[in-house]
């Protein structure tokens, strides 16, 4: 009798615990402070591999307001989120890259370490230098990944913190699309 | 050879020579053969080498930035100073768990090394293997920290922030580990005593082990009381942080069985009771292991949930499920023989092992109710230190009262002579309760300290009786503290128990007077607060290669200059403050910086926390762990008495 009700008395607290491990979600889709409101704009170099296509320096303005801009805060020390979602991005501005721009904000890191993650993974959309990090603060992010989807008339719509897979993207970037 | 490759080899040979010593323990038992035993000690040798070889491994992999394994590539980065690379191995949960089997297979081996019972050393030293197999084979197979990353990231995160914000990070979770995994050998000792139903000797057996296991927990759970106070910056030392319970849960248990012990030890009674707390306090390291792993809870602890929970879940289950089938087993064989009278040293130890059993009932009932709520009607509560300390302050009174009463009874049942020490006692109670009403304590604080001078009188009484005894027997009190030596066991008890007192009469005061305010100033102004002057000095900031600091130069008047300061990491937009303390025997003064000007550099905003008696609260926790030290030091009489014949010849 005893035996039995020490097993239930087991068996029940096994079923909350695991229960309560059950329950645990991630949740990437984090509210924006910056929700619905104009996307901060910023000047910065691109890093070197991307300087001939788009200059000494990118600045946000000249896109804002005129076309959807997914925009992706990563690091080369950023592992293995930043590497998850590395060539995602890459296939996504192969297909949609004609009607969103994407830019990709390289944060906290040394310039040499971001060139060979450039070219480990071959991004071919503009990847700008941050190194102190500041567009991060304006953009209110915790920490690298983070993306954000800007619509074509230059709003915060979506926020994703963490990796972001193929899906969350797509679904990302047809809210934005016209 | 690369560090990963090393690592895994070292891995594959620690679990081949944990099963070779299981399979050989199985061997003993089954043939009846002692040899086997001797094979298996060998194998648990090389189980810990091996294991050996992984740590060393992977710290070989930290220290020289090899990011091609999957720990260094997650929880790493070339930025960090030497002593936070080396810590890095447990700072996460991959290296935490081979920190925890490396930690297992020393003491399966040291243990094993003093096990003489031919009858129950089989099953002791099996239950062992089997406990560091479940580790070993985790590591290896599930959470393998030397899994090669195809394409090396040239950096990694690094580590939590918080982790590397103190030194203590590199003690605290050392000591918790040697601790909790010390209280594997009583576990097995129990094990193989039911077993082998030989119920006599276990305790003794495994008596030392267990106060080992304890002194390291108490420590842990002093230096983990200190961190967060150091570092956490909201200036207490005790949050009830799921956690923190999970730390807590084992020592209370660990420490009701360490009393009940000598009540078996003396009158063989609770033998029952003793298998049933050893089993809890076993299991409850592991049921720590599996709430800051698994993701159930969110802590400040918490590691990122892995495929470990269920794992850790089903091992806690396996454990409690064998514990408590051998002891329904074997109950009615060790069901108490004599009786026990209430106002006798055992009576009061049970009484004590009772409210401690309670303590951690509450725990675990205030670190899961949570959950339970969140199971059956979905809302998110949260217990807070209101629940837990409107049931531990009696609870507390309680212990602090037994304490003093235990050990100034005798065995069996009360003498007349005794009663003029419980009168002492009284009297002492009385008047440090009724001073400390008279100085405008609070009620509780007043009750603390009369309970403190309760405990003062009764340990004099301790202290000074025998000598007195052996004065009057030997002649001259010289003789009398001479013959101090010989029982330095029983005064390293008496140590730990004034500790206890003074860590309650710490914690009375540090909860019930402390000032906390803020206050934004210009740099160059004074704010006169707590009897002090406090003036800003100087703003400026250090750049690291691991971390930027903002920090403030203030000075408190008396006390010398403090630097409390902002550390930014690059894995966290929000800072971490570091907190500057000045100790002092009464109070503490304890600044953090709150904010700052970013633009100009013109103000800074303080928080002023002035907390009286912290510092005993340390100090206590350095008396405990030397009158642990005092019951474990090895005897030198019994030493002398085997080694004379050999002298002399």
């Amino acid at each position: 009798m005893r035996t039995v009700a020490g097993i239930l008395v087991a068996l029940a607290i096994g079923a909350i615990l695991w229960w309560g491990m059950q329950t645990k979600d991630e949740r990437s889709e984090l509210p924006s402070a910056l929700a619905g409101r104009p996307a901060p704009a910023f000047a910065l170099e691109p890093l070197p591999s991307f300087r001939e296509r788009w200059g000494g320096e990118l600045d946000l303005a000249d896109y804002l307001g005129k076309q959807p801009i997914v925009l992706n805060f990563w690091a080369s020390w950023c592992y293995p989120a930043c590497y998850e979602e590395a060539p995602i991005l890459e296939a996504a501005w192969r297909r949609w890259g004609d009607r969103v721009l994407f830019v990709g904000v390289n944060t906290q890191d040394e310039i040499d370490k971001a060139e060979k993650f450039v070219t480990q993974f071959g991004l071919s959309f503009p990847n700008v230098y941050d190194p102190r990090g500041k567009v991060g603060i304006d953009y209110g992010m915790y920490g690298v990944p983070e993306t954000f989807a800007i619509s074509a008339d230059g709003r915060v719509v979506r926020r994703h913190a963490g990796s972001i897979d193929a899906t969350q993207l797509e679904a990302m970037i047809r809210e934005v699309l016209p | 050879m690369t560090p990963g490759m090393l690592g895994q080899l070292g891995l594959m040979l620690a679990v081949f020579f944990s099963v070779a010593g299981l399979v050989s323990v199985v061997a003993a038992w089954v043939l009846r053969d002692a040899r086997y035993v001797r094979v298996a000690r060998r194998a648990a040798l090389l189980a810990f080498l091996g294991t050996l070889v992984a740590f060393g491994a992977l710290e070989w992999a930290l220290l020289t930035d090899d990011f091609s394994i999957l720990y260094t590539a997650r929880n790493h980065t070339t930025a960090s100073p030497t002593w936070v690379k080396f810590a890095t191995l447990w700072a996460a949960l991959e290296g935490s768990i081979l920190l925890w089997a490396l930690l297992q297979t020393l003491y399966t081996w040291l243990a094993g090394l003093r096990m003489r019972d031919y009858w129950t050393s089989p099953v002791a030293l099996g239950t062992l293997f089997a406990v560091q197999l479940f580790f070993l084979v985790n590591v290896l197979f599930v959470i393998n920290p030397f899994t090669p990353v195809p394409n090396p990231p040239a950096d990694g995160p690094g580590p939590n922030p918080l982790l590397q914000n103190h030194w203590m990070m590199a003690v605290h979770p050392i000591l918790m580990y040697l601790g909790f995994v010390g209280l594997s050998v009583p576990f097995a000792h129990a094990i193989a005593a039911m077993v082998t139903r030989r119920y006599q000797t276990w305790v003794s057996e495994t008596k030392w082990w267990l106060i080992f296991a304890w002194g390291f927990l108490t420590a842990a759970i002093f230096a983990g009381g200190w961190w967060s106070y150091e570092v956490l910056g909201w200036g207490g030392y005790w949050a009830w942080d799921p956690v923190e319970n999970a730390s807590f849960i084992p020592w209370l248990l660990a420490t009701a069985f360490v009393h009940t012990a000598m009540v078996q030890e003396r009158r063989s009674l609770f033998r029952s009771w003793n298998f049933a707390l050893v089993t809890l306090a076993f299991a409850a390291t592991v049921f720590g292991t599996f709430l800051t792993r698994s993701g159930v809870i969110e802590s400040v602890h918490a590691f990122a949930g892995g495929p470990v929970g269920p794992i850790f879940l089903g091992f806690l289950l396996v454990i409690l499920t064998t514990g408590f089938a051998l002891l329904g087993r074997v109950s009615s064989e060790v069901r108490d023989a004599g009786s026990v009278r209430l106002w006798s040293r055992e009576g009061l130890l049970l009484l004590g092992a009772l409210v401690f059993v309670v303590m951690a009932f509450v725990v675990i009932l205030g670190t899961l109710f949570p959950l339970l709520v969140e199971a059956f009607s979905g809302d998110k509560v949260s217990v807070g230190a209101p629940f837990f300390n409107q049931l531990f302050v009696p609870l507390g009174y309680a212990m602090l009262a037994l304490m003093a009463l235990g050990p100034v009874l005798p065995w069996r049942r009360a003498e007349p002579e005794t009663l003029r020490a419980l009168a002492a006692m009284a009297v002492a109670l009385v008047l440090g309760t009724g001073v400390g009403l008279a100085l405008g304590w609070t009620l509780w604080v007043s009750l603390t300290a009369g309970l403190f001078l309760f405990n003062l009188v009764a340990l004099a009484w301790l202290v000074a009786s025998p000598i007195a005894r052996k004065a009057r027997v030997l002649g001259g009190v010289r003789t009398g503290v001479g013959a101090l030596a010989w029982s330095r066991r029983r005064y390293g008890g008496y140590l730990v128990h004034f500790a206890v007192a003074l860590t309650a009469l710490a914690i009375a005061f540090s909860q019930s007077y402390r000032l906390d305010v803020q206050k934004t100033l210009e740099i160059g102004e004074s704010w006169q607060v707590a009897g002090r002057t406090i003036t800003v000095h100087a703003l400026r900031a250090v750049e690291e290669s691991h971390r930027y600091s903002v920090i403030a130069d203030v000075e408190v008047s008396g006390l010398g200059l403090l630097h409390p300061r902002l550390n930014y990491y690059r894995t966290s937009r929000t800072p971490f403050a570091s907190p500057a303390v000045a100790y002092t025997l009464g109070k503490d003064y304890y600044l953090v910086l709150q904010a700052f000007d970013q633009k100009d550099s013109e103000w800074v905003t303080l928080r002023l926390v002035v907390t009286p008696l912290v510092l005993w609260l340390w100090a206590s926790a350095v008396l405990m762990v030397l009158g642990t030290a005092m019951i474990l030091w090895p005897s030198t009489r019994r030493v002398q008495v085997g080694r004379t014949p050999e002298v002399e010849a």
